[in-house]
C-alpha cells in the first residue's frame, strides 16, 4: 500500500515535471503572447504564399510553363554549345549535369536577387501592421523552393524519359543540398533586403556583380575542369557547393573532391548566415518600416 | 484610449531634413471621435500612420489599448497590380486568423458594399478615385476595430456613396471610435467631440468642431 503512493507521488512528479519546467524557464503569459504571436505570422505568411502564388504565376505569360521556358532555354543553348565545342561528359549525363546548375542558380536568384527590391515591391503590404518585412522574404522562399522543386523534378525525369537512363544514387544528398541551398539563399536575400533599405547604391551594384556569380557558380563547368591552384577560391561559392554535390548525388560516377567540395561546408555556412542575418534583421526591422 | 506623449517625427528628402512634428503630445480617451484638420502636408496622413503602427516616430511614446485599424486611405494598402477581390482576400486572411468560412464572409460584403460589379475583379490600378474609396473603405467596414483610423476616404465618392458610408459609420460609432481626417467637413454632419489642427509640427486642440472648423479657415484663408 504504502510503496503504491510511494510511487504515485513519484509518477506525480514526474508528469507535473513538465509544466513546471517550462514556468520555471518562461512564464505563463509570456509563453501565450510567444504563441499567439507564432499564429499571427504563420496566418500573414500563408497569405502572402497564397498572394505570391497568385502573381508568379500569372505574371509569367504562360502560366506555370513560364517557369520552365527559361531554364530549359538555358539549357538548350548550352547543349547546343557543348555539342560543337566540348564534346559529352563521360562522367554525367550533360543535360543533367546543366539542369542542376541552372535550376540552383535560379532559385538562388529568385529567392536572393530578387529580395532586393522587396521592400519597394510590397510597399503595399506593410500597411497592415501584422505583415513584417521577413515575413514577405519567407514567403517567398517557400514558393520558390516549392515551384523550382517541381520544375526540377519533371526536367529530371523527361531526361531519365528521353535518354532511357536512370541515375539517381543519392537521392538525400540531392534533396538536402537543393533545401541547405534554399535555407542559405532566404538568409542571403534577408542580408540584402536590410542592405538595399540602408545603402540604396547596392541596387546599382547587385546586378553588375549578378553576372560574374553566374560565371563562377559552376553552372557549365564543374569545379574539376577549374586550374588547381584557383580552385580553392571558387570553392567559397555556396552556390557552386550545393551544385556540385547534388551532381555527385545524381550519380556517384560524378567525383567530387572531399576537400573542396563538402556538404559540411555548406550545412555551416548556411547555419553561420542564419545567425548573422537574423541578428542584423531584427536590429534593423524598424528601421526597414520608418519612412 | 489612445495616449501620445512628445513625439517627434521628421523626413529626409534628398539630405534635407524636414520636420513633421516637434514634441507633440495629445490623448484620446474612449468614445472619443476626432477630426483632423490641417492643409495639404501638415502631416495628417503620417499621424494616422505612427498611430496604426506601420510607421515609427523619431522619439518619443505612444500608449494604445484596444485593436486599431490600419490606416484606410486612397493611397497604400492595396496592390496595384492584383484585382479588389484578391487584395480584400489576403487582408481578410491576415486578420481571420485563417478561418476559411469568415474570409469568404468578408470578401462578400466588401463587394456588396463597394458596389462596382465586374471591376471587383479587374486589376485596382484600373479604378477610379471613387471605386478605390469603395473597396477601401468598405474593406476597413468588414472589420471591427475598437479604433478607425480614416484617411479622406469619405470625401471621394458620389452622394450614394457618401450616405452610405455615412450609414455605416455611425453604426460603427456606437462601440468604436474614429480618428478622420476630411477636407469636405464631412465631420460635421458627423458630430465629432474632438477637432485637432495640425499646423506647423504642433497640434492644436478643440473641444468644439465648429469653432475649431472657424479657426481653421481664419487661418487657412
Amino acid at each position: 500500500m504504502i510503496e503504491n503512493k510511494k510511487n504515485k507521488t513519484i509518477l506525480n512528479k514526474f508528469t507535473n515535471l513538465k509544466t513546471w519546467d517550462l514556468k520555471w524557464l518562461i512564464s505563463d503569459h509570456k509563453l501565450k503572447a510567444i504563441k499567439t504571436n507564432l499564429n499571427i505570422q504563420k496566418n500573414v505568411i500563408k497569405a502572402l504564399i497564397y498572394r505570391e502564388l497568385k502573381t508568379r504565376i500569372s505574371k509569367v505569360r504562360f502560366g506555370v510553363f513560364g517557369l520552365f521556358i527559361q531554364p530549359l532555354g538555358v539549357i538548350t543553348v548550352f547543349l547546343f554549345i557543348f555539342s560543337f565545342l566540348r564534346g559529352i561528359r563521360n562522367d554525367i549525363d550533360t543535360a543533367l549535369f546543366l539542369t542542376v546548375g541552372v535550376i540552383f542558380f535560379t532559385l538562388f536568384y529568385e529567392i536572393a536577387i530578387r529580395s532586393l527590391n522587396s521592400m519597394q515591391a510590397n510597399e503595399a503590404l506593410f500597411f497592415y501592421k501584422p505583415v513584417k518585412p521577413i515575413d514577405t522574404v519567407i514567403a517567398r522562399t517557400i514558393v520558390e523552393t516549392c515551384l523550382y522543386s517541381i520544375v526540377l523534378i519533371i526536367i529530371t525525369a523527361g531526361i531519365f524519359f528521353l535518354k532511357e537512363i536512370w541515375t539517381l544514387d543519392q537521392v538525400f544528398i540531392v534533396t538536402s543540398s537543393y533545401l541547405t541551398l534554399s535555407l542559405f539563399s532566404f538568409n542571403f536575400g534577408l542580408l540584402l533586403m536590410v542592405a538595399g533599405h540602408k545603402y540604396p547604391i547596392i541596387k546599382q551594384i547587385m546586378p553588375l556583380l549578378n553576372r560574374p556569380l553566374w560565371f563562377t557558380s559552376g553552372i557549365f563547368f564543374s569545379i574539376n575542369q577549374i586550374p588547381p591552384g584557383i580552385r580553392g577560391f571558387f570553392s567559397w561559392n555556396p552556390i557552386l557547393q550545393s551544385i556540385e554535390l547534388a551532381r555527385n548525388g545524381f550519380t556517384e560516377n560524378y567525383i567530387i573532391d572531399p576537400s573542396i567540395i563538402s556538404y559540411r561546408y555548406l550545412i555551416w555556412i548556411s547555419l553561420f548566415s542564419t545567425c548573422i542575418s537574423y541578428w542584423i534583421y531584427t536590429r534593423n526591422e524598424k528601421f526597414l518600416l520608418t519612412r | 484610449m489612445i495616449k501620445v506623449e512628445k513625439i517627434s517625427k521628421s523626413y529626409y528628402i534628398e539630405g534635407k531634413k524636414s520636420i513633421i512634428f516637434r514634441d507633440v503630445s495629445f490623448e484620446i480617451n474612449k468614445g472619443e471621435t476626432v477630426a483632423l484638420l490641417g492643409r495639404n502636408g501638415s502631416g495628417k496622413s503620417t499621424l494616422l500612420r505612427i498611430l496604426g503602427g506601420v510607421d515609427y516616430p523619431d522619439s518619443g511614446s505612444i500608449k494604445k489599448s484596444g485593436s486599431i485599424s490600419w490606416p484606410v486611405g486612397l493611397i497604400g494598402g492595396f496592390q496595384g497590380s492584383l484585382s479588389a477581390r484578391e487584395n480584400v482576400t489576403f487582408v481578410s486572411r491576415i486578420y481571420c486568423e485563417g478561418n476559411k468560412s469568415r474570409v469568404n464572409k468578408k470578401v462578400k460584403f466588401v463587394e456588396e458594399f463597394a458596389e462596382i460589379g465586374e471591376y471587383f475583379d479587374k486589376p485596382f490600378k484600373t479604378y477610379s478615385t471613387g471605386m478605390r474609396a469603395r473597396v477601401t473603405f468598405g474593406l476597413s467596414m468588414a472589420f471591427d476595430f475598437d479604433t478607425y483610423l480614416i484617411d479622406e476616404v469619405t470625401a471621394a465618392g458620389d452622394v450614394n456613396f457618401r450616405n452610405k458610408s455615412k450609414k455605416a459609420l455611425l453604426e460603427k460609432k456606437r462601440n468604436s471610435d474614429f480618428i478622420i481626417v476630411d477636407h469636405n467637413m464631412f465631420g460635421l454632419e458627423f458630430d465629432c467631440n474632438k477637432a485637432f489642427i495640425l499646423d506647423n509640427g504642433k497640434i492644436r486642440e478643440y473641444d468644439d468642431l465648429e469653432e475649431a472648423i472657424k479657426i481653421y479657415k481664419r487661418l487657412f484663408d
